[in-house]
């Protein structure tokens, strides 16, 4: 288990603990590689996987985002396996989480956000309250709408205290681009604002999935169909991996999926 | 920069994989092309890491020598040793050829996979079938949710649909009253009603008076209108089951309405199946469907009457088309 190098601050917990949540019903979403999902589909269920930063098996949740979490040391902003994002129906029970963050715990220890913030802080500095319902205040407090949360690109005006040093990082965070399938000069970064829930339990797909995104080609494997099949999922999702160049395009078109589901399922409503 | 591999996306093949690049004089390291919006290379970036057994060794390529603003380079596997890299038009044209060859023995998500990367429809149309066609021996159920989802123009899903179509159960009201329902595309339910040509010509026929005609041509509709009824009952009865035979006298068509009189509902069913059945596998409907150029209008005249006669064929029906009849004229 993981040591805190100091007592942490508790600054953020401070600042979303009576903040409404607003913005309620965003599913929770796992991404996993197609390499690593013939595996997800044996045994049926999404299952903690031993974690290097906390020391101990957790199972990664990122809230309505299919985004990757960061497992590799090389480069960061692209991969060449393919996603594929598995959204939760909204009343899935994950127990109580693990911890809570806003943003992907694995690239901050990776020093990937250490611009927006002091050298001095720690991990745990930003981990919110165990309980699920403080991502729904931490992406109420910060966002005007669940559609913006989607996309990134927060236009809520928050007011920090003087000595909220860590939100204010967050903030900023919270203003870039998250959808990778915007077309903006700058490259989005979907994690830096996804706000992830670890939890030590496992979960049943069976009857918990939503959606599943995959690469159209994996249906040709029989035994990948039938257990896709069996989860009883609303939607399944393909996409075609050879027309979209490069995991930054093909990303793009998971978010769009994902993005098309929520509004469908009236998660969201379309700006 | 050249082409020093390529590393697989998906574990068989056919399958696409990417090109992965080393400078000439270089540093070594592995990297990946990054594609602008106009299709050409506009740089270059580390590559992440590579798995071994995911590596296919390069060969001699055309474009060993890879550089920004050249177009994009797509690679295809067609086997361990058998890749291909060029521009998408050159890998879309081989493509093209290879399916022509190894169609039969292609696995159905690979073949779609490689006709969506040429853009030709009767290749990804031919593919999507088989798709569906597989996922259907797993369950009607998930070959739907597939169509739904997956990314096919919308006629292609149309098409696909056609063979996934299925009746709804049916359900019959306390009073006695059977209701229809059916799945179905528009294309296709404009297609079954361009079938009942009988009825078709009456209401066609006077839409167009009733539009572009003299004064009385409202009239004339209203007598259509009230002839349609026994034009349906008419329909249905000569497209029957095995005898080819509705039982017309089961039919109980007065006061601008239609009740079926069965007594056996299951009987009822049964020809009523048979003759959607007839309708879907007829050489005529596949025909239509075929047709490209369906003007809207005939199409959306179509669509609103094949709705009414199978969704709205009980007593509803009359008022129902003749409310949109009254709209549109």
């Amino acid at each position: 288990m993981r040591t805190p190098k100091r007592t942490p601050h508790k600054r953020v917990q401070d600042l979303i603990k009576d903040t409404a949540p607003s913005l309620l019903g965003l599913p929770l979403v796992h991404t996993t590689d197609s390499y690593r999902f013939a595996e997800v589909l044996l045994s049926g269920e999404l299952k903690p996987t031993p974690c290097a930063v906390f020391g101990e098996n957790l199972l990664y949740l990122f809230l309505g985002r299919p985004a990757y979490k960061t497992r590799k040391q090389s480069n960061d902003n692209l991969t060449f396996d393919l996603p594929v994002a598995i959204i939760l129906n909204s009343n899935t029970d994950i127990g109580t989480p693990a911890r809570v963050y806003p943003f992907d715990s694995g690239a901050f220890e990776r020093g990937l956000y250490k611009t927006y913030f002091h050298d001095e802080t720690i991990l745990e500095d930003f981990e919110l309250f165990s309980e699920q319902i403080s991502s729904d205040k931490y992406i109420s407090h910060f966002y005007s709408t669940k559609r913006e949360y989607f996309g990134g690109t927060s236009r809520k005006n928050v007011e920090l205290p003087f000595d909220g040093f860590e939100a204010r990082g967050l903030h900023e965070m919270a203003r870039a681009i998250a959808d990778p399938g915007v077309d903006r000069d700058l490259p989005a970064d979907e994690r830096s604002s996804s706000v992830e829930l670890q939890t030590r339990n496992a979960v049943s797909l069976s009857g918990n999935t939503l959606a599943v995104i995959l690469p159209q080609q994996y249906l040709d494997t029989k035994g990948i169909a039938e257990a896709i099949a069996s989860m009883g999922a609303k939607y399944i999702k393909t996409y075609d991996v050879m027309r979209n160049m490069g995991s930054r395009e093909i990303s793009a078109v998971v978010y769009h999926i994902a993005r098309d589901i929520y509004l469908s399922e009236g998660v969201f409503d379309e700006d | 920069m050249k082409i020093s591999k390529f590393y697989k996306l998906v574990d068989q093949f056919p399958s696409p994989v990417v090109p992965v690049f080393k400078r000439e004089n270089g540093d070594g390291r592995d990297y990946a092309q990054i594609v602008g919006s106009n299709g050409d290379i506009i740089g270059f970036e580390e590559a992440p890491a590579l798995e071994d057994s995911r590596i296919l060794a390069a060969g001699n390529y055309p474009y060993s020598d890879a550089h920004q603003g050249m177009p994009a380079q797509y690679a295809v596997a067609y086997s361990r040793t058998q890749i291909l890299v060029n521009s998408m038009e050159v890998v879309a044209r081989d493509i093209k050829e290879f399916i022509k060859v190894h169609r039969s023995e292609m696995k159905p998500f690979a073949l779609l996979e490689l006709a969506m990367f040429t853009k030709d429809f009767l290749l990804v149309e031919d593919a999507a079938e088989r798709c569906r066609q597989n996922l259907n021996d797993i369950s009607h159920e998930f070959s739907n949710k597939w169509i739904d989802g997956a990314p096919l123009p919308a006629e292609i899903k149309d098409k696909l649909r056609i063979g996934s179509a299925s009746i709804y159960p049916d359900q019959l009201t306390r009073s006695g009253q059977i209701r229809f329902g059916f799945t179905g595309p528009r294309k296709m339910m404009a297609g079954i009603t361009d079938y009942c040509t009988t009825f078709l010509h009456i209401t066609r026929a006077q839409f167009i008076k009733s539009m572009l005609g003299p004064k009385d041509a409202s009239r004339r509709l209203q007598r259509a209108l009230d002839r349609s009824p026994e034009v349906i009952a008419d329909i249905v009865s000569r497209y029957g089951v095995q005898d080819g035979r509705y039982p017309r006298d089961a039919l109980d068509v007065s006061r601008g309405a239609i009740r079926f009189t069965v007594e056996d509902h299951a009987g009822f069913i049964q020809y009523r199946k048979h003759f959607l059945a007839s309708v879907i596998q007829s050489p005529v409907y596949r025909d239509l469907l075929r047709i490209p150029s369906y003007s809207a209008g005939t199409e959306f005249l179509n669509f609103t009457i094949l709705t009414c006669i199978m969704i709205e064929y009980a007593p509803g029906f009359y008022n129902y088309y003749k409310s949109i009849t009254e709209r549109v004229s």
